[in-house]
Order: C-alpha cells, then structure tokens, then sequence
C-alpha cells in the first residue's frame, strides 16, 4: 500500500463524563452529535467534510438521523461492529481505516456515546444478553460476576493476590489523579480501601470494577495523505484487528463453554498475535498501552494475552510498579482508564493513545512512538489496535 | 422455597434450547448432541460446531459433576435476588463430559464451604407460577 493511503488519527473529541444517570438535559443522540463536533474542530476539519460512521456495541442512534443532524452532505460508509459489544472499540477503528484507505470514505468519525439514565445501567440485568436463559435463572446477571468466574479459576490454577488486582486499579487512580477529565480525578485510593472495599462477586471488590458513565468519544480517521494539512500532526494507524477466537461462542458471558485450555484467557491470544504479527512489531516494543480494563483481574491477564508475559504471570509482571507512570517499563491507562476516567467502551483509550502520540497526555510518556490499545476481553469478537506516531 | 428468592427471571425458550427445557420439566437434565458427528454441545445452538448438522438427539447428563469454578455475589443486579445475598453461581463440569458446562448454584453450603473440584449431586427446583423446573446441585459430603 502507498504510505499516502494509511489511516490515520487526525482528530479525537469528547463530552464531559458523568456518573452513570448524571446527564440528563442532553440525549444519547446529542452527546454523540458534541463529542463528533469536538473532534472534527480538534482535526481542523468542518463537520461536513465527515462522510462515513464506523460504531459498536449496539448503538440505540440511527445513522440516517445522525447524518441529517450532522448536516452531512453525503453518508458513503456506516458500519457498526457485529457483536462483541466493548470488545469492538477498536474494530470500529479498523472498519474506518478500512473505509479510508480502501477509498469508499475521506472521512471516517469512530463514536460511542452512553447515557446510562436514559437507557439501562450496564451494572444491572440485561434481557438482551445472548444465552441469558442459561445464566439469569441463576441468577448470574451482569459482567463482574461472570467474570469473577474466570477470575476464580484463574487464582486456582495460576497465582492472583487481592493485591495484585489492587495494583491495577491504584495506577489507573494515580494516572487519573493528573487528569482533568477523569471522575476520578479528585478521589485518591490507597491499597487499604482496594483490600477492604465491599465485594460485588468473589473475588471483585469495588475498585476491582470499572466506572459507569454518561458521555461520549469520537475519533476522525483519514488517510495520511488528507492528514498531511490538518492541525495536529497525525498518529498511525499501524494495524488494527478483530477477532473473535474458535469455539469461544460468547465465553464468559453465557454459559461459560469456552475451550478449556483458554478459559483462563481473556480470548485474546490469538487476536495479539495476528496484531503483532500484521504490525511487524513486537510486545517490548510498545511505549505504553491502553489497556480495557472493565475489571482489574482482567487487565493482568491481557498482559499475558497480548505476550507482555507467559500465561500466569501477569500478577508477577505488574509488581514492583511496571505499569505504573512515570518510572514503570509499560505505564497503563494514562488517562485513568475504564476504572478512574470514565467507562464509554473503551473508546477513550483510543483518544488517549492519541493523545501519548501527539505528546498531550497529562500522564506523558516521554517521546512515546508507539502505543497499544485492547477492546474488551473475554468477549468476542474482540479487537485491538496499535498506534504510531507518525 | 427456591435458592433465590421470589420474582425470578425465567427461561424465556426460543426455539434453540425449548427442548432442553422441556426436558428440564421432566427433570431430565440433558445436553444437544449431534445426529451427524456425536459432538456434544451445551448451551443448545442451531447448528453443531463440528459438522454444521441441524439434526439433534439429547443426552442426559453423567451423574458425576464438579465445581470448575464459582463465585459469591454480593450486590444484587437484579431486585429478584436483593433478599438472597449472598448467593453462589457455580460453573458445573462433567468430567465425562469434557467441554461442557452449565452455570448453576449449590444450594446447601455457605459462603466458605464452596470449593473448586467440590462433588455435586443434581436437584430439582420448581420455580414461578408455571414451577418451571431449574437444574441445582447439593454439596455431596465427605
């Protein structure tokens, strides 16, 4: 592929964040139109020149509605990743670059946009799960409990201290306490209150669980060549992958049938692989990574996942500060991540991963170049992606 | 009295998984097997994941089972289930039957007397105004 044709990152926009119910005076609808004008005036870009959508997660917004608000004069791309829900942040971002280097789009916005008031809180009953009528009856309802299971087997068979998910969940605090966006930015954590806090399923406490938010992201994919005149100076897309992994079904999330030698996993090993591999680079290459944590457990075994470490020794990895910023070999979720700066799908690690490769993060990582972010694991078809500055 | 407690979410079968149910109400606990390969398959889908056959016989489920993992929930998601914490799910495994598992709860022990590899035995809960029957399981002892 001519170099002028690879998709780039060349605008990121979001609303404030809430706590989940915390916005009311505007709709899902509208907080989507605001974070996609925010970033179409962070690339220097009129609205108009947008002409393709690429979501996921099962939006409740019509793309016809949306480009009527929009005031778009042509719609060439719409797409929304098929299942996979929070595993499919970053297979938006392959859809768009897709779109844009394939020529059907110029311009491609990436959104996700919640209002969890409006709609149903994440952190209750969903009767729309696939496979529900195997788990509800026992009241196996919401995401930490199924994936508590996992996380129970895991510290079975391999070796996961409370401290060691702590650990996840104190970074993420520390970077968040840097940024003025984060919901948590004003409230310090101490391994003290991981280790004690009320327990949602053994063994996920409070802090071990991601955040509920209202709010929304929205990133702009163009090609390098468009890029090239636009106001910041563009960060690449390198590669970005989905992947839903061989008899995985929906894992964790139904009945728990996933192949036995990967239900320890996140269902994302072959998916980091195939990322690696289309990327020409390798695990110790990455600057910093922007890591889906819906829950801290979770984010150890994506260092293993994604061939930071051997399987069962993500707890060990992450001792001693390595994920921590500034000192740590790999800092995470320098923005505060899912567990401190806001939960909108993990679209906001995409933003943040652009933001570490402009060097505009408020938890830099000096001279970064290359950035890896995850979509949500343990459910599938899952993605990530990594991002280069250009 | 059920395991957990009153206003329950009930099966709500599709055409998939309405024969396991109807065997449940017979409190037949059993598992889609293909007509064409012999793969089992659990939950029951439209196709086999081995050869793709529509055509499906149901097995009854071994007798030996075993915790392969579990959890106690704390914070009910569900206002069905407020009154019951803390409750357990368990994922069952059928060491005759590798590959499947079915989410359940046992229902006789208490919050630290549930362990990975427990020995299980089947009950039957009839539950809601229909008394749908639910797959549950007892902590054999010793």
């Amino acid at each position: 592929m001519r170099t002028g044709r690879r998709a780039c990152v060349v605008g990121i926009g979001e609303t404030e964040y809430r706590r989940w119910g915390g916005i009311q005076d505007r709709s899902e609808f509208q907080l989507a139109c605001q974070a996609i004008g925010a970033a179409a005036r962070d690339a220097g870009l009129p609205i108009a020149s947008l002409d393709g959508f690429a979501t996921y997660a099962e939006l409740r917004i019509d793309a016809a509605t949306l480009q009527l608000a929009l005031g778009l004069p042509r719609l060439r791309y719409s797409s929304s990743v098929w299942g996979g829900r929070g595993g499919g942040s970053c297979g938006a971002l392959a859809h768009a670059a897709m779109a844009v280097e394939a020529g059907h789009a110029d311009h491609v916005v990436v959104f996700r946009s919640l209002a969890q008031g409006q709609s149903r809180r994440y952190g209750r009953f969903d009767p729309a799960r696939p496979q529900g009528n195997m788990a509800a009856p026992f009241g196996l309802f919401t995401a930490p409990q199924m994936i508590a299971l996992v996380l129970q087997r895991y510290a079975h068979d391999y070796e996961l201290d409370p401290a060691d998910m702590a650990e996840v969940a104190l970074a993420c605090r520390d970077n968040a306490s840097r940024n003025p966006r984060a919901l948590m930015r004003d409230r310090p954590l101490t391994l003290e209150q991981c280790l004690t806090a009320r327990l949602i399923a053994d063994p996920l406490r409070l802090y071990d669980c991601c955040l509920e938010t209202d709010g929304a992201c929205a990133v702009i994919v163009t090609t390098a060549e468009r890029a090239r005149d636009l106001a910041h100076r563009p960060v690449e897309i390198l590669a970005a992958t989905e992947y839903g992994e061989g008899g995985w079904g929906v894992g964790p999330m139904g009945s728990h049938n996933m192949p036995a030698d990967r239900y320890t996993t996140g269902g994302q090993r072959d998916l980091g692989t195939e990322l690696f591999a289309r990327a020409g680079v390798k695990p110790a290459d990455i600057d910093t990574a922007q890591l889906y944590d819906h829950f801290t457990g979770m984010v150890l075994i994506e260092l293993e996942d994604f061939g930071f470490c051997a399987r069962g020794e993500g707890a060990a990895f992450a001792r001693g500060g390595r994920l921590r910023w500034p000192n740590g070999g790999l800092p995470i979720n320098t923005a505060g991540g899912s567990l401190s700066e806001a939960y909108v799908h993990g679209l906001n690690h995409v933003t943040e991963a652009v933001r570490q490769l402009r060097g505009t993060s408020t938890s830099q990582v000096p001279d970064a170049k290359l950035c890896l972010v995850t979509g949500g694991s343990g459910i599938s078809p899952s993605s990530a992606a990594l991002l280069a500055a250009a | 009295m059920s395991y957990l407690g009153e206003g329950y979410v009930l099966p709500d079968p599709n055409v998939d998984d309405a024969p396991f149910w109807a065997n449940c109400a017979a409190r037949r606990l059993t598992f889609q097997r293909c007509s064409g390969c012999g793969r089992v398959t659990h939950p029951p889908i439209g196709a086999c994941p081995g050869c793709q056959s529509f055509e499906r016989t149901w097995i009854d489920a071994p007798s030996d089972a075993r915790v392969f993992s579990f959890t106690w929930v704390r914070t009910p998601a569900h206002d069905s289930v407020a009154q019951s914490l803390p409750y357990n799910v368990v994922v069952v495994e059928f060491p005759e039957l590798p590959g499947v598992r079915l989410i359940s709860n046992v229902v006789n022990v208490a919050p630290g007397d549930l362990a990975i590899g427990d020995a299980l035995t089947l009950v039957w809960e009839a539950v809601g105004r229909d008394a749908i029957s639910l797959p549950r399981f007892c902590k054999l002892s010793g």
